[in-house]
């Protein structure tokens, strides 16, 4: 006797099967005292994880949330009135490139100083973490966020070993998952190298060749 | 009967209306997000760490970065979608690297199955503690793809269709890793009853 799988008697405690196989899953149910044991057991295990009730957040987290809140907004502004003041600046003096080039120096150690790791061992581990990343390019595609970093556009919050898996750009598998998440055909748009975690796997999509 | 006035009013998605007041810098916007959002993004990280210190630092970097990206959120997803999202990457960002979370994660179900006794004395097995406790120790002991998967359904009570979404991953996927989870959970605690 083939008996049912798990995959399938928890998607029927769900309520997540069609008609026809529930059916059949009850047919074999009544015969089998092995799936009836399992199907219970896994009741147990959904029940005793309802007695788990929410709690709220501790009292201290708002005023902090706030406080950090602040802090990136203070950050934020000073950013625009920069922006302000160099613009201002360029369209006085001449000396914009020499200027440009040390708030590009100044940025930089910045970044490297706030914990933006790169280990680039013959061209195969990169560890990045884009939440220390400040004042970066970004673009939202679908549900997701984008990182430009260098010429490459990155997924925010992936944080894990490179060099990822090359998938074809007019192959069947990236046309399967537009199906699934329509947005990622706009990816094209970005015209450069992506990195994005597909199915928890990190991939790279080429787009800079047409 | 003819339609009022209010019947002809364009319908704004909440969400958006909220979104567009933070992007026209209302501060109440976020604060009504926090609100709506904070026990979710709070009890997530609980359940994902299994500390209290975890989880409220958890919860406030992803506040922060909710704060300083929802204006570009464009609501192709819902917010709910999108804040359980963040707030699973700062998780995952958290514990990717820890020898705890990697131990965990590299333990398929066989390997579960084969622990012995779960390094727990006789006199320790005879603590009696709630039911909750019990249950939220099993679950930091089951590898972290198949908890977040649980989590979500079991706790936050998403349909495999949010998940999907949240997780960023297919449908049968979500499938099979809620059933490998609570799976791993009914041995693990069968085996603390003995």
């Amino acid at each position: 006797m083939t008996h049912l799988n798990v995959e399938t008697l928890s998607s029927y405690l769900d309520g997540e099967l069609v008609d026809a196989k529930v059916r059949k899953l009850e047919t074999h149910l009544d015969q089998c005292p092995r799936c009836q044991a399992r199907l219970r057991g896994l009741r147990r295990v959904v029940e005793r994880l309802s007695v788990i009730v929410p709690i709220g957040p501790p009292t201290y987290l708002e005023p902090e949330v706030r406080r950090f809140v602040a802090v990136q907004q203070s950050r934020e502004s000073t950013w625009s009135r920069l922006e302000l003041q160099m613009a201002r600046f360029s369209a006085q003096s001449p000396l914009i490139p020499l200027f440009a080039v040390v708030i590009a120096l100044v940025l930089i150690i910045y970044l490297l100083a706030s914990g933006l790791s790169r280990q680039v061992g013959s061209g195969t581990e990169i560890v990045i973490a884009p939440t220390e990343i400040e004042n970066s390019e970004m673009r939202e595609i679908g549900s997701r966020v984008f990182e430009k970093q260098a010429d490459r556009w990155v997924e925010q919050g992936w944080i894990g070993k490179f060099p990822v898996r090359k998938v074809d750009t007019k192959g069947a598998e990236l046309a399967g998952w537009i199906t699934i998440e329509p947005a990622l055909a706009e990816l094209e748009e970005l015209g450069a190298v992506v990195w994005i975690v597909l199915d928890d796997e990190p991939v790279e999509i080429d787009y800079s060749e047409p | 009967m003819a339609a009022t006035s209010a019947d002809c009013r364009p319908r704004v998605d909440p969400d958006l209306a909220l979104i567009d007041r933070h992007r026209h810098g209302d501060p109440d916007a976020f604060d009504e997000l926090y609100e709506e959002f904070s026990g979710m993004v709070f009890n997530l990280a609980l359940r994902l760490s299994g500390n209290v210190e975890d989880a409220a630092d958890l919860s406030q970097e992803t506040f922060l970065k909710v704060h300083r990206y929802l204006a570009g959120f464009r609501g192709r997803s819902s917010l709910k979608t999108w804040v359980y999202q963040v707030a699973l990457n700062c998780c995952r960002s958290r514990f990717r690297g820890k020898a705890a979370q990697l131990r965990a994660s590299s333990q398929s179900l066989e390997q579960i199955e084969d622990l012995p006794d779960l390094d727990r004395t006789p006199e320790e097995k005879a603590i009696v503690r709630s039911e909750g406790d019990v249950v939220i120790a099993a679950l930091q002991q089951i590898p972290s793809p198949y908890r977040e998967a649980v989590v979500l359904r079991d706790l936050e009570g998403l349909s495999y269709q949010e998940i999907a979404k949240v997780l960023r991953t297919r449908l049968g996927t979500v499938r099979s890793r809620i059933a490998r989870g609570r799976d791993c959970l009914r041995v693990i605690l069968e085996e603390s009853r003995r």
